[in-house]
């Protein structure tokens, strides 16, 4: 009898010790289930409006374009007046890529990029400059 | 017994109960992070919006007067916002060559400047372009006869 009484003792505790194990088991799996869940979408969240955000500061403009007499070479002059940097990634002359410069170009500076173009006088040239982040500024300009 | 029980179903609910909180506690820490970022994206929009109401509103006068022995640029603002010049572009047209005067001019409402053009290579019989950029991204420009 005292017998069937300790074996009786010892089946409970293994059972409870089973129940918290798996109880255990479920609640990490559900945590980690969750953790996943929750850092992708801070992820997916913060990234779209970083991004966007970032996008919303991104401003330049084409501060002046000169096509320099007998070469082949055409100034442009960028100025960020922006409140993040740009990188400028291409330059494309009558939709045709010229120039991936990669250059940065900080909030409130200019910078001006030589660009290798066999031009022609008094033809009109469509300059598209491509940053980075994907913005675009154009214009059309006129060689002399 | 009745001991034995109410201990076993004590554990499981204090376990249950501190994965609920933590996964409670990482939702509202991610609800958070992505209120604060949607705020800042906020901020950036009316920032933009800001921008882009004071670039329309921002007004430059370009009076080019020539001389025979030099070339007068007198630069007012006419609107009602403060102005900051950051830079004068003087181009020759008759000789295709660019000069830029680098500045950092504040122009309050209604005032003007007159701009320094002795460094550059004056001839009165050519014709010049004036551009003035503007730190808001705009561009003003006048033009002088030949």
């Amino acid at each position: 009898m005292i017998g069937m009484k300790r074996a009786k003792g010892v089946s409970e505790v293994i059972s409870s010790l089973l129940v918290l194990l798996i109880i255990v088991s479920i609640g990490v799996a559900v945590y980690a289930y969750s953790a996943n869940i929750f850092s992708s979408l801070i992820e997916n969240y913060a990234n779209t409006y970083l991004f966007n955000s970032l996008l919303l500061k991104e401003h330049f403009i084409i501060e002046d374009v000169w096509f320099i007499n007998n070469s082949d070479v055409i100034k442009i002059t960028i100025y960020n007046y922006g409140s993040v940097s740009t990188s400028i990634s291409a330059i494309f002359i009558n939709d045709t890529l010229v120039s991936q410069p990669n250059i940065i170009i900080e909030p409130g500076h200019r910078v001006t990029i030589d660009v290798t173009y066999i031009w022609k006088p008094n033809v009109i040239y469509y300059i598209k400059i491509l940053s980075s982040r994907g913005v675009i500024i154009d214009g059309m300009y006129k060689a002399p | 017994m009745v001991c034995t029980k109410h201990h076993k179903k004590g554990v499981g609910s204090i376990v249950g109960a501190v994965f609920f909180i933590a996964i409670a506690l990482m939702a509202f820490i991610s609800f958070q992070l992505i209120t604060m970022y949607a705020a800042d994206y906020q901020r950036s929009l009316v920032q933009y919006n800001q921008l882009n109401l004071e670039r329309l509103q921002e007004r430059l006068s370009i009076i080019v007067n020539k001389t025979s022995s030099r070339l007068d640029v007198k630069i007012c603002n006419r609107s009602f916002e403060t102005a900051i010049i950051s830079g004068v572009w003087i181009i020759d047209l008759t000789n295709n060559n660019h000069t830029l005067l680098p500045s950092n001019i504040v122009l309050g409402s209604g005032e003007c400047f007159n701009v320094n053009t002795d460094n550059i290579n004056y001839n009165s019989s050519n014709e010049y372009l004036i551009k003035v950029t503007t730190v808001r991204g705009n561009i003003f420009s006048n033009i002088t006869g030949g």
